[in-house]
């Protein structure tokens, strides 16, 4: 049997109901362990791809297979229990009049017993560096705290994969780097879409381009991220990262010579 | 039964200014409903009967007030000191239907989000039309209250799409469910001595 932990996606198309055709046929596959950042403009289809990895839009045409289950209506429930979708805004996520409750909401759902409920909640919040929040409610958490919490909502599910819609998106340098050491520190399959090209440098073996519904490239993060050509022709840019990195090899070379 | 609110308010450590002031906001709501009460009393509408029934039914109109101002009252007092998700919490343990507690769940919520989102444009309307008035400035208000449902119609949909990638079947589970304690008990022995005063009353 296959293991669970990939994302098989076939000539997947969806049409939003005014016509638009977010996705175009897409054939993207993520094996088990891997981080996959998922570039693209704005309005690229990316939040729609995302979208369909557990199930809450389902395709036009094609198909996607999370392990050996093929997404349905009759499989989405558990699929929803080991792909982990995390939107981009938090105040979508955080929905519950405290902070424990938001984070206790997944694993109550998956009828868990409530020892484990409150042990997972807690090691959660712990992971995340919020455990003293959790009986505040969401509404007074500072925005970088909201981000964090959206994600502990998720990790209580424990989740074999784990999606992210941009995850630094709206934060100042400290809280994006908090996040970006945070997400390092998580051992899961993950497909993260962003436009923070230095968190796609930190944290992604592998880059995948979408524009216009379509897969325009795939590669490992040095073929893709440093490609300034193909980014650009895509809205998107160089990593500072892999910039300084570049500089500093170079000057490295003139001290060695 | 004045002593007793004096009571109660002590214990609560809030400012008497504060509760008594806002309390009053319920007695022009209460007076307009108290107002025709002895009318149910009279027999005909004839002027005669109405006043009849108005100089022998009129301490109708103290008692509804009264009560109404004293639940008011307590209902501040409650709310000042609960925390609102234990207030919430409580409801749902005294068998408040879910989906009540549920839509007062989110208006606790997400009253801030949207009280937010309703400033920064009228910052923008500030910015850019500094000296709207009249019939502009209501249409312009219209737009708002347009634009604002749109994105609470859309925000409703993401916060869905978000319960449901967790498992939302349509119950809101709790986690912590309330349990009592003696001292619970002691509360809710106090709370039950004050119905019976209200109500005596």
């Amino acid at each position: 049997m296959k293991n669970t932990a990939t994302i098989e996606i076939e000539r997947l198309a969806h049409a939003y109901p005014d016509g638009t055709r977010a996705l175009d046929g897409v054939d993207l596959t993520v094996h088990e362990g891997e981080r996959v950042a998922l570039l693209g403009p704005n309005g690229a289809g990316k939040s729609t791809l995302l979208l369909h990895l557990n199930g809450v839009i389902m395709p036009t045409e094609g198909r996607v297979r999370i392990g050996d289950t093929v997404i349905g209506a009759d499989t989405v429930r558990s699929v929803r229990e080991q792909v982990g979708l995390v939107f981009q805004d938090p105040d979508d996520q955080l929905f519950m009049a405290t902070v424990y409750d938001d984070v206790a909401f997944g694993p109550l759902n998956m009828g868990l017993p409530s020892a484990e409920v409150d042990e997972r909640t807690h090691a959660a919040l712990h992971d995340v560096g919020l455990a003293e929040v959790t009986s505040k409610s969401g509404q007074h958490l500072s925005f970088g705290q909201k981000k964090r919490v959206a994600l502990a909502t998720i990790l209580a599910m424990r989740p074999k994969i784990l999606v992210l819609d941009e995850p630094t998106s709206n934060l100042d340098p400290r809280a994006k780097r908090e996040m970006t050491n945070l997400l390092d520190s998580l051992d899961v399959t993950m497909l993260v879409a962003t436009h923070d090209m230095d968190l796609a440098w930190r944290l992604c073996e592998r880059a995948v381009v979408v524009d216009k519904g379509q897969i325009a490239a795939d590669g490992t993060r040095e073929e893709i991220l440093t490609d300034a050509a193909l980014l650009d022709l895509h809205g998107l840019e160089l990593p500072y990262l892999a910039v300084r990195e570049a500089a500093h090899d170079d000057l490295a070379g003139t001290i060695d010579r | 039964m004045v002593i007793v609110l004096a009571a109660v308010t002590m214990l609560s450590r809030i400012p008497l200014r504060w509760t008594f002031s806002r309390s009053l906001a319920v007695l022009p709501i209460a007076l307009g409903v108290a107002i025709f009460a002895p009318l149910g009393h009279a027999d005909s509408l004839s002027v005669s009967a109405i006043s009849e029934a108005y100089s022998e039914y009129s301490w109708l109109i103290w008692s509804i007030v009264s009560k109404a101002w004293i639940s008011a009252y307590l209902m501040l007092l409650v709310s000042s000191t609960t925390p609102m998700p234990r207030l919430l919490m409580g409801l749902k343990a005294l068998k408040m239907p879910d989906v009540f507690v549920t839509m007062l769940t989110f208006l606790y919520r997400f009253t801030d989000v949207f009280a937010d989102q309703l400033r920064s444009m009228r910052n923008a309307v500030k910015s850019r039309a500094p000296e709207l008035g009249g019939w502009r400035l209501i249409r312009l208000y219209g737009n708002l209250a347009g634009n604002l449902f749109i994105r609470a119609y859309e925000r409703g949909e993401r916060i869905y799409a978000a319960m449901v990638s967790r498992g939302y079947t349509g119950v809101l589970p709790t986690a912590e469910e309330l349990t009592a304690r003696p001292t619970d008990w002691l509360v809710v022995i106090t709370a039950a001595l004050m119905v019976a005063v209200v109500m005596l009353y």
